[in-house]
């Protein structure tokens, strides 16, 4: 191992955009001219269910770049209950960017009340239980003003930047890799979006 | 990306970051394969999706066959006429194409075959997680298995490359984490192979394997496997390596995603080891092993499920009579650490290596406080199958009947609220499950469900089966017009009919095979197609298939709704979300209860549609009792 590394979990739903996430940081990383390396995790549903996403950067090419728990130094919740079942992820003191958005379980919507969906204050207090780095994050709001919603990812990326400093890659490669692997027309939105996602500070 | 090279065919010097699955394509690529076929199935379905995808420019003839026997039969006819050949599937898929793929050993293959397949620890994707590792042994067929996407690509060249050397089959065994992961990949030279197309009936004890004929070529076959051990042995694809810095505590024998989540363990606990990373996995470099296994104290054979390598290796060692090594695997009740159950990641391992070397678990790691909901898979907003299944539970219900299930995002039919579905083998198990529990149970009403791609793929036996042997049950069939669940495969019944379906040149003027015609050609008197969206007439259809005195057929129509959805949110087209008017709505909670779209939520103590999941089917509205609705479509709003 040499330089600096970096593990990064993404959460979601199917269908959110978590493969582009890692793809767009993984891209950067590679255009940096670091070692890098992804893994995905997907179940049965195309939508409906929970995909995970796992990036490491800097680490020796021979090693599983799945992230393990206790291991990211990065986490990424493109939906918030998700932020919670993957917070054994997280590293000590490690940083969490959450979207605010949520999409209910069927355990949830399925229930006489018995099984609850915790509100958005719980999760962020339960998050700043194990760490002071959480961003909760309005993405949904911010990609509406923008008018689209597959926006969110990167401004969440763009919060992620503005609010910490052990990234081994800076803003401007995390744009080239933006440039690089989404359609054209689309990069524009996306740097605004990712503009706005720089706006919020922990 | 018109005038572009893809980047899957550019020439070497070059690197890419590749998903594991690409690279298998990218090797396809620089090995000279000329014909592919597959079923799609995870972990390997983008495989297909990229072979399809560049065809044209690949020079690499891409099907999805019917199912993987076929598509086995396909690739190794063409391998046996001289063109290299590759087929894939996915781990259970190969139950389906052993028939086929158990006689490849025996025949004489000048253009090369190479089987891939995606086994599924974990699982993630399948029924069960079946080790096909144990096929390598049946199938008399070497067997390789790659540790990341680089040698994904790698392998694919190699295995081609013996596969043309000695005129045999070669299979690359993966893993999902191989096939779902990316790394950059060095690209090498695309080969130019020249191989003698041509198709010799006698040659080498020829294609006809009888009991008169089969000693000489089960004998070649043999021959065949012991040129691979004495590859294996000479250090063919075999790395030995010493990790970490101090005195080696252990030495570990394995291969695959083992491997790469071994090093990232033994990083973890600072430990050091000497490994022995396999890349034929059969027949094992035995020779190698065993001096691996003499140079060491302790030696902890490392593998996933079952414990194969292991009882291989033990065989040798007693045949040997080396005894000074103590050897750790799985199949001891004290080695019960290791269980056979799962995949490894890197905290298991941690957690395995920290007990064997006597090291501290390093891992510290929070959980949350919060209770958190589970989120099991569930059909998408808007899916044809939910209101089938809703008009299915109403019958079954009703007629306390049984509903028998088969493979594909209709299997989800089991979980609440519909519950349908509760037998479930394999792929076109349900209407021979059907026949079977109408033998048991000859007064209880029985329907089962198939997709269209399952009904091409392996349920037109059990069919015909029930036809002939006058079984009197129903099937609907879930026609989505798609292999929905593996991401969009055409399959025959896909046609040009399908909107949103991917388009790929190869079946661009495709016309639809129609299941209702094939069914009626083999005597099925009443088959009745019905739109998915409308529950009261799927009732009255299964109703009136129940009273027929003989297999009756409902077919329940609706594309994939995740695959229409979004061709028409990308052009615009996509219907204005509903909504609930809280001033009408009598919080009844039916929607909920009953039909479960994952679109309505529970907002306070009431349904609420959530407007960025509801594409606007309206679906929902028919569950709902009052007779003026409070379900109501949005007439402004702005997608998204």
């Amino acid at each position: 191992m040499t330089g600096k590394t970096l593990k990064v979990h993404v959460t979601g739903m199917g269908g959110q955009g978590i493969g582009s996430t890692t793809r767009v940081l993984a891209t950067a990383a590679k255009l940096a001219g670091l070692s890098v390396m992804t893994m995905e995790t997907h179940g049965l549903a195309q939508r409906g269910g929970v995909v995970v996403s796992d990036l490491a950067i800097g680490y020796d090419p021979t090693e599983s770049p799945q992230c393990t728990i206790g291991e990211a130094d990065v986490l990424i919740a493109l939906e918030a209950l998700e932020s919670l079942r993957s917070l054994p992820k997280l590293r000590e003191k490690g940083i969490i960017v959450v979207n605010t958005t949520t999409y209910q379980p069927l355990a949830v919507r399925h229930s006489k009340g018995e099984i609850k969906y915790p509100s958005l204050e719980e999760i962020e207090a339960d998050l700043k239980r194990v760490t002071p780095n959480v961003l909760m994050v309005p993405a949904q709001k911010d990609a509406q003003e923008l008018g689209v919603s597959r926006t969110m990812n990167m401004i969440l990326i763009g919060a992620l930047v503005a609010n910490t400093d052990i990234l081994p890659i800076s803003k401007e490669q995390i744009i080239d890799g933006m440039k690089a692997i989404l359609p054209p027309k689309y990069v524009d939105v996306n740097l605004r979006a990712f503009e706005k996602g720089l706006s919020y500070k922990l | 990306m018109a005038s572009k090279t893809h980047p899957l065919l550019m020439d070497a010097p070059y690197k890419e970051m590749l998903l594991g699955n690409d690279a298998f394509v990218r090797g396809m690529i620089e090995a000279g394969v000329k014909v592919s076929a597959a079923y799609p199935g995870s972990p390997t379905s983008e495989i297909g999706m990229r072979l399809a995808e560049i065809a044209d420019k690949s020079g690499i003839y891409f099907e999805f066959s019917t199912n993987e026997k076929v598509a086995t039969e396909v690739a190794a006819s063409a391998a046996i006429g001289g063109a290299p050949a590759v087929c894939f599937m996915k781990s259970v898929g190969l139950n389906v194409a052993a028939d086929s793929f158990v006689q490849l050993s025996l025949f004489t293959i000048p253009g090369g075959l190479v089987v891939i397949l995606g086994d599924d620890p974990g699982p993630h994707s399948s029924q069960n997680e079946q080790d096909n590792r144990h096929y390598a042994k049946i199938g008399h067929i070497p067997m390789l298995e790659p540790a990341n996407a680089q040698e994904a690509k790698d392998y694919v060249v190699f295995a081609m490359e013996q596969a043309q050397k000695w005129k045999m089959p070669v299979v690359i065994r993966s893993t999902t984490r191989i096939c779902h992961q990316t790394g950059l990949v060095e690209y090498g030279p695309k080969k130019e192979v020249n191989i003698e197309r041509g198709y010799d009936p006698e040659r080498d004890g020829g294609y006809v394997p009888l009991p008169a004929t089969l000693k000489p070529l089960k004998e070649k076959s043999l021959r065949n496997l012991k040129k691979w051990e004495d590859l294996a042995n000479s250090g063919a694809l075999l790395r030995e390596e010493k990790v970490g810095d101090g005195e080696p505590q252990i030495g570990i024998i394995t291969a695959g995603h083992a491997y790469a989540a071994t090093k990232a363990a033994l990083r973890k606990l600072e430990a050091s080891a000497n490994i022995l990373k396999l890349g034929i996995i059969y027949p094992l470099p035995m020779k190698k092993i065993v001096e691996f296994i003499k140079k060491n104290k302790t030696v902890k054979i490392l593998e996933e499920l079952d414990p194969f390598i292991e009882e291989l290796v033990k065989v040798e060692l007693y045949e040997q009579g080396v005894t000074g090594t103590k050897i750790i695997g799985k199949s001891k009740e004290e080695d019960y650490e290791d269980l056979m159950i799962s995949e490894y990641d890197t905290a298991r391992l941690v957690g395995m290596f920290s007990k064997l070397l006597n090291i501290p678990n390093p891992i510290r790691y929070h959980t949350s406080k919060l209770a958190i909901p589970r989120r099991s898979p569930v059909l998408c907003p808007g899916c044809g199958h939910r209101t089938a299944f809703h008009a299915a539970k109403i019958v079954m219900d009703k007629m306390k009947g049984y509903s028998m299930a088969d493979i594909g995002c209709y299997s989800l039919g089991y979980l609440d609220p519909h519950n349908q579905g509760t037998l479930l083998y394999s792929m076109g198990s349900g209407v021979p499950a059907s026949s079977g529990m109408k033998l048991a149970l000859p007064d209880t009403p029985i329907m089962s469900f198939v997709g269209d791609s399952t009904f091409f793929h392996a349920a037109m036996p059990g069919i015909v089966n029930a036809v002939f042997n006058k079984h009197k049950h129903v099937l609907m069939v879930m026609d989505n017009g798609i292999s929905a669940m593996t991401g969009h495969q055409p399959n025959p019944n896909t046609g040009k009919k399908s909107i949103g379906a991917p388009v790929f040149s190869k079946y661009k003027d495709t016309e639809t095979i129609s299941i209702d015609d094939t069914l009626k050609a083999w005597g099925v008197k009443f088959v009745k197609r019905i739109p998915a969206y409308n529950v009261a007439a799927l009732v009255e259809a299964l109703e009136e298939a129940f009273a027929q005195d003989e297999f009756a057929v409902v077919i329940q129509e609706e594309p994939c709704a995740l695959m229409r959805s979004r061709a028409e949110l990308r052009a615009g087209t996509l219907a204005n979300p509903y909504q609930i008017d809280h001033d009408i709505c009598r919080n009844i909670q039916n929607c909920l209860a009953d039909f479960a779209c994952p679109a309505i939520e529970k907002k306070g103590e009431k349904p609420q549609i959530n407007t960025d999941l509801c594409i606007g089917c309206g679906c929902c509205v028919q569950t709902c009792p009052l007779k003026v609705k409070p379900i109501k479509q949005m007439e402004e709003f702005s997608r998204i």
